[in-house]
């Protein structure tokens, strides 16, 4: 990689040292020097049109923006003294003349720009008493609405949709205060990746209309997750009430994972957590026990040394449970097969800016390096098991993934197996199929530890966001307490 | 005998007046102006043969400079200075753009040499180009010239037909493009990045300078810009010698400009003048005086943005870029509008409001919403049910406007805000109606600094910052 | 992105032919897009979404860019004006001694129409511009592709006898009938994007007075233009009236005219 040449300068009387491309705002910004901004976006083209970033340049005899302005060696700038002070207070009144009072109802209140600076940066009281501009409510697409009122013109989603998206749909209409965003008759905002356009409108003029009116942001607590829908693992920030439900995902930012954007799949899979889980370790379709349901379990999976047991495994479990599932299978059930399976791979959505991955599974890379299991082809996909036809005398199904409907594939190997021994969280088809002995209710990967390993080959590790809402427990806990449990056996300490 | 010098406060002597004859608007009055053969009978298009692919493009470069030939557009910018920024050696072609997008209020020449001398300034163009070495110029028109585009669609055809613009100009090995765009209802697309952005195919959205068009214009390419008037100078100026062109004029203003008279005189319309003489003469000489029974209540001397001149300013004034700019206004675009004393200054300054809030492009914030703010606080004079304490808010609206937006629009709207509350403040307090707003009391607060306002939020509202209140995320 | 509005029109062999034969004098597609809007306003009349659409796809750019570029620019024919377009200028040049008003109020009383109306019947809307530059010899008044100085009198009034002869109208039809404010804005999207509870039929609506059109009539509560007028086809080779401008009736230096006061 060859040498980036690089400018010293000073930001409020401090040096620093910074790629000579780069522009003020980013240089402050790297260096934890807060300037504040809406229209300017590390990912987006530098628009300029907010003029809020003013920053005083030592020989410029006025303010300049400092997202528009490069850096250059022995430049001195400041952010804090009175020029570009005054030249703030005065943009953040004129973005507010025409502003709605709509923070009451806004779904923006509490994590919003225009209230952000007008605290820091603007006046504590509005010399404005004329009649506002209003403009128009829209629907912008099937996750997006648009309040008119509120947009400050940052024109950061059509920037988006235009570059990252290029999927074109936005466009200010009009001229001058009149302006609007808006999408041509007949054309509607619904590219996958649309409501990342909420997530950058620094203001609320673009909601999620899947949060809308759901919950204020300051009775939400955040914890951090990675999304499980995709091979990508695009960092997430999962929103949850008092009562521990799932508001809302958002991405957080990775720039080697997914910058700041997100898919709108991954954001709103998250119902399944609550809806359609499987409560208690079920034997023989009864509940039962975690005690008796682990015996169980492994009494079928260990019978015969393994010599009749099938584990398959699907891409959706973290590194941890493979592990976990190599040690048992290796210690009571040494004469097993292993093999992988999982939602079934398609192309990607490529995305000038964004690649949506094909592959729906978020761990096949974990599979192949833990397992050394293919889900595609190869001799140890469900593929190949599903072309066998001898019986199975038990099959070890560790599913975990939601929204599934089975396969002709998995199909054949369930009408060939005797016992099913199932871990999963969902409560769906599967749990009904006449075969399942055993049933070990899981977690989703909101509800537990694991890593995942992205298609680039970067492994993420993840933490609960909220407790269980079910008796489950994390598979890699069940998995070696069952290896505890034959350990015990051996030893003659009856559980 | 020793000579003495002459003390340093005696003005030099004055230089010999010059007798002047228009220059560019010499034949617009002969019915066949536009034509062809009327451009080739005197002369039309020798300059231009002799020069490109002959004359080395940086004299001419020179002889512009030295002429002192400045922006007729309204900036005012020396133009030989300004091609020689043109950046070189950027492996991207350099272009032209010529700004025909005449939409300052008071503001008419441009249409003349468009519509009845097209050609004059064709020659311009491509004498331009060869000095700038460009093969492509874009004239930009408004769309409301009509007639302009036809006479000057159908002039650029016939000196295409002629050889004179095409794979080979005048036989020699430069090519030359002339494309001609029209421009549809908006002034900011007379704001010269404005322009380029309408010619690349958007919406006139003016581009953040720096980088200059010069540096980085068109398709992102160097770029220069003039005004047409500008432009149809060039073949005057290169024929005839920088010289010539310095006989008229001031020492900082040489030579002559079309200026256009509008307003409460008996002979409105365009004068081509030289720079230099006095704007009573203008007035009283050129327009033949005020309309009868009526005096002088103030001057717009530059197109609508350009500061205003009381009667006493008026008489102090000549008709340079100098002397403007030390009355606080501007030459601009010569636009001279005469407003007689039984004018109604709140009216005029809503109507000027509103016609800036009607333009502001909407880019960006100051221009976008000051300009609207602007027309309303104009209108409450204007219907006479102002509030007390307007006046005082309006300096401060258009004080907040200058020097923070992208272009000068909003400087453009400022200005005459400014210069109409300096010289005519009691005319705005006469349509005060109402009491003033009751401020509520500013609390100490705005002398709190933001390092301080940030602890207050921080200890004040408990559970602010456990969702991140957005600032971790940009 | 999808399910896009089913485009009824297409350009004429002759406007594709003229698109062709521009091609080679612009550097990109994307330039072009100024005269490619012209070149469908003058072949369908008015730029409405379907000539967006073609214009869009002959520039290679998207069709909301285009929405973007024909609502920013106010000169471009819309459906919503008249198939006579009167554009007054009401910028202070003209509007000085009530130039401007003179003019709105002869073509009030000659068609009903206040600025920012149109006829009932489409034929006819009259609305102010900004500065036309010709400020000498107000109030300047364009139709259409006609460009009139000092319009008013006689002369305004003869003239819009002689449109409504071609239209075989009379004044008295459209003084007894109401005018309908011209709908400028963007067409509306289709119903079932509505917001939930929305009171109003298409999710875009604009509530703001636009100060440009007659102080007090909000676009909001007027009747809204319904039929789309003809197509104007004014080509723009046809002569343009006003042609004989050169010297007449100004005051200018020009050679045939002289003045006095030159220097010395």
């Amino acid at each position: 990689m060859s040498e980036v040449k690089t400018v010293n300068m000073k930001i409020d009387g401090r040096d620093v040292t910074v790629p000579a491309d780069w522009t003020v705002i980013r240089a402050a910004h790297q260096n934890d020097i807060e300037i504040p901004h809406y229209c300017y976006h590390p990912d987006l083209s530098i628009a300029g049109n907010c003029r809020i970033c003013m920053v005083s340049v030592k020989g410029a005899p006025r303010p300049v923006v400092g997202c528009a302005t490069p850096v250059a060696e022995g430049m001195e700038v400041t952010t804090t003294a009175a020029p570009e002070v005054e030249a703030r207070k005065g943009v953040m009144e004129f973005l507010l003349i025409n502003h709605p009072l709509d923070c009451p109802e806004c779904d923006q209140s509490g994590e919003c720009k225009l209230q952000n600076y007008s605290v820091e940066h603007g006046q504590d009281h509005g010399r404005f008493h004329e009649e506002k501009v209003r403009k128009s409510k829209a629907t912008m697409g099937p996750h997006v609405k648009y309040w008119g009122s509120r947009c400050i013109l940052c024109t950061r989603c059509v920037r988006f949709t235009d570059e990252v998206s290029g999927t074109g749909e936005l466009g200010v209409i009009y001229r001058g205060d009149r302006s609007e965003i808006a999408t041509f008759p007949g054309r509607v905002l619904d590219n996958p990746l649309s409501m990342n356009t909420v997530d950058i409108c620094p203001v609320g003029a673009l909601v999620s209309s899947d949060f809308l009116y759901q919950s204020r942001v300051w009775n939400l607590h955040s914890n951090s997750s990675v999304c499980a829908d995709c091979s990508v693992g695009c960092n997430t920030r999962v929103d949850l009430d008092a009562k521990d439900q799932i508001k809302r995902i958002v991405p957080r930012r990775n720039d080697a994972v997914n910058k700041e954007w997100m898919c709108d799949a991954g954001r709103l899979s998250f119902p399944y957590v609550r809806t359609g889980r499987l409560q208690k370790p079920k034997v023989g379709g009864v509940d039962a026990i975690w005690k008796d349901a682990r015996r169980a379990a492994l009494d079928l999976i260990s019978a015969n040394g393994g010599a009749n047991t099938v584990a398959l495994v699907s891409a959706w479990n973290t590194n941890e449970a493979m592990a976990s599932i190599r040690e048992l299978l290796a210690a009571e059930a040494p004469a097993s097969r292993v093999y992988g399976y999982g939602n079934p791979v398609v192309a990607d959505q490529v995305f000038p800016g964004f690649t949506i991955s094909g592959d729906k599974n978020p761990n096949r890379a974990g599979l192949k390096q833990v397992l050394g299991l293919d889900t595609e082809g190869g001799s140890n996909s469900l593929k190949a098991l599903a072309s066998e036809s001898a019986p199975i005398g038990t099959l070890l199904l560790v599913h975990n993934i939601p929204d599934f409907a089975i396969t002709p594939e998995l199909k054949a190997v369930l009408d060939r197996s005797e016992n099913v021994v199932l871990l999963d969280f969902g409560s769906g088809e599967l749990l009904r199929y006449g075969n399942v002995a055993v049933a070990l209710p899981t977690l989703t990967s909101f509800e537990k530890t694991g890593t995942f390993v992205n298609k680039d080959g970067i492994a993420q590790a993840f933490e609960p966001v909220m407790e269980p809402v079910t008796y489950g427990q994390p598979e890699t806990d069940i998995v070696s307490a069952l290896t505890r449990d034959a350990r015990a056996h051996t030893t003659g300490v009856r559980a | 005998m020793a000579e003495t010098t002459p003390p340093a406060t005696e003005a030099p002597a004055p230089k010999p007046v010059v007798p002047f004859s228009p220059v560019l608007l010499k034949y617009i009055h002969e019915p066949n102006s536009h034509t062809l053969e009327h451009f080739l009978a005197r002369g039309g298009y020798e300059t231009a043969r002799k020069h490109v692919g002959e004359t080395d493009p940086a004299s001419l470069i020179a002889i512009v400079k030295d002429s002192g030939l400045r922006g007729r557009g309204g900036a005012g910018f020396p133009t030989g200075m300004k091609w020689g920024f043109l950046a070189k050696g950027t492996g991207k072609p350099a272009y032209l753009a010529v700004n025909g997008d005449e939409s300052e209020p008071g503001t008419f020449k441009d249409r003349h040499i468009l519509e009845k001398d097209p050609h004059q300034l064709i020659e311009g163009v491509i004498l331009t180009c060869w000095a700038i070495q460009s093969n492509h110029a874009f004239i930009y028109l408004r769309g409301e010239f009509i007639l302009g585009y036809q006479r000057l669609e159908a002039a650029v055809k016939e000196a295409k037909a002629k050889g004179f613009i095409g794979e080979k100009s005048f036989g020699k090995d430069f090519p030359l493009k002339i494309t001609v765009v029209r421009g549809a209802g908006a002034y900011i697309c007379g704001e010269e990045t404005g322009m380029l952005s309408s010619i690349e195919g958007g919406r006139g959205y003016p581009k953040i300078k720096p980088p200059f068009p010069a540096v980085s214009g068109l398709f992102k390419c160097p770029t220069i810009v003039n005004n047409v008037e500008t432009i149809a100078n060039v073949t005057h100026i290169i024929k005839n010698g920088a010289d010539w062109h310095k006989q008229w004029g001031t020492e900082k203003s040489p030579g002559y400009k079309i200026f256009c008279l509008a307003g409460a005189v008996k002979k409105p319309g365009v004068y081509e003048v030289p720079l230099g003489i006095t704007m009573r003469e203008f007035i009283d000489v050129y327009g033949g005086g005020l309309i009868e029974g009526r005096s002088i209540k103030a001057v717009i001397p530059g197109g609508l943005s350009a500061p205003l001149l009381t009667p006493e300013m008026v008489d102090k004034c000549t008709l340079d870029y100098e002397s403007l700019a030390s009355l606080g206004s501007m030459l601009g675009s010569g636009g001279i509008t005469v407003l007689h004393d039984g004018v109604d200054m709140m009216s005029a300054i809503y109507n000027t409001m509103r016609f800036y809030h009607h333009e502001s492009c909407g880019q960006c914030t100051p221009c976008r919403e000051g300009t609207g703010w602007l027309e309303k606080l104009a209108h409450k004079h204007h219907a006479g049910h102002a509030h007390a304490g307007d006046a005082d808010l309006l300096a401060d609206v258009a004080k907040n406007m200058r020097g923070r937006t992208i272009c000068v629009l909003a400087d453009a709207a400022a200005m005459p805000m400014q210069s109409y509350l300096q010289h005519f403040r009691g005319e705005f307090d006469k349509r005060v109606g109402e009491a003033a707003y009751v401020e509520r009391g500013r609390s100490a607060r705005d002398e709190i600094t933001p390092a301080a306002k940030r602890e207050t939020v921080a200890h004040g509202a408990p559970g602010v910052l456990d969702v991140g209140m957005g600032m971790d995320r940009v | 992105m999808t399910h896009p509005a089913p485009v009824k029109k297409t350009l004429s062999p002759e406007g594709m032919k003229q698109f062709h034969d521009w091609v080679d004098e612009y550097p990109n597609k994307r330039s072009m897009l100024m005269m490619v809007l012209r070149l469908v306003e003058e072949e369908f009349g008015c730029i409405d979404d379907d000539a967006m659409a073609i214009a869009a796809d002959l520039c290679g750019v998207n069709v909301a860019h285009v929405q973007g570029m024909v609502t920013f620019y106010t000169h471009f024919k819309r459906p919503a004006h008249g198939k006579h377009r009167f554009m007054v200028c009401a910028t202070l040049m003209c509007a000085l001694d009530g130039k401007t008003d003179e003019a709105l109020a002869q073509i009030q009383a000659k068609l009903g129409l206040k600025p920012g109306q149109a006829t009932a019947d489409g034929l006819f809307s009259c609305e102010k511009v900004e500065c036309l530059a010709d400020c000498d010899q107000p109030p300047v008044i364009q139709k259409d592709s006609e460009h009139f100085c000092s319009m008013r009198g006689p002369v305004l009034d003869a003239y819009i006898d002689k449109l409504l002869a071609a239209e075989n109208k009379a004044s008295a039809d459209y003084l007894n009938a109401p005018a309908v404010t011209m709908d400028l804005r963007v067409s509306v999207l289709p119903q079932h994007y509505n917001f939930e509870g929305e009171q109003n039929v298409g999710a875009r609506r604009s509530d703001d007075k636009d100060p440009y059109f007659a102080a007090g009539e909000g676009a909001a509560d007027a009747p809204r233009t319904t039929v789309i007028p003809p197509p104007l086809k004014t080509p723009l080779t046809a002569p343009v009236a006003g042609s004989a401008l050169n010297g007449t009736g100004r005051g200018s230096n020009g050679s045939a005219n002289p003045t006095g006061g030159h220097h010395g």
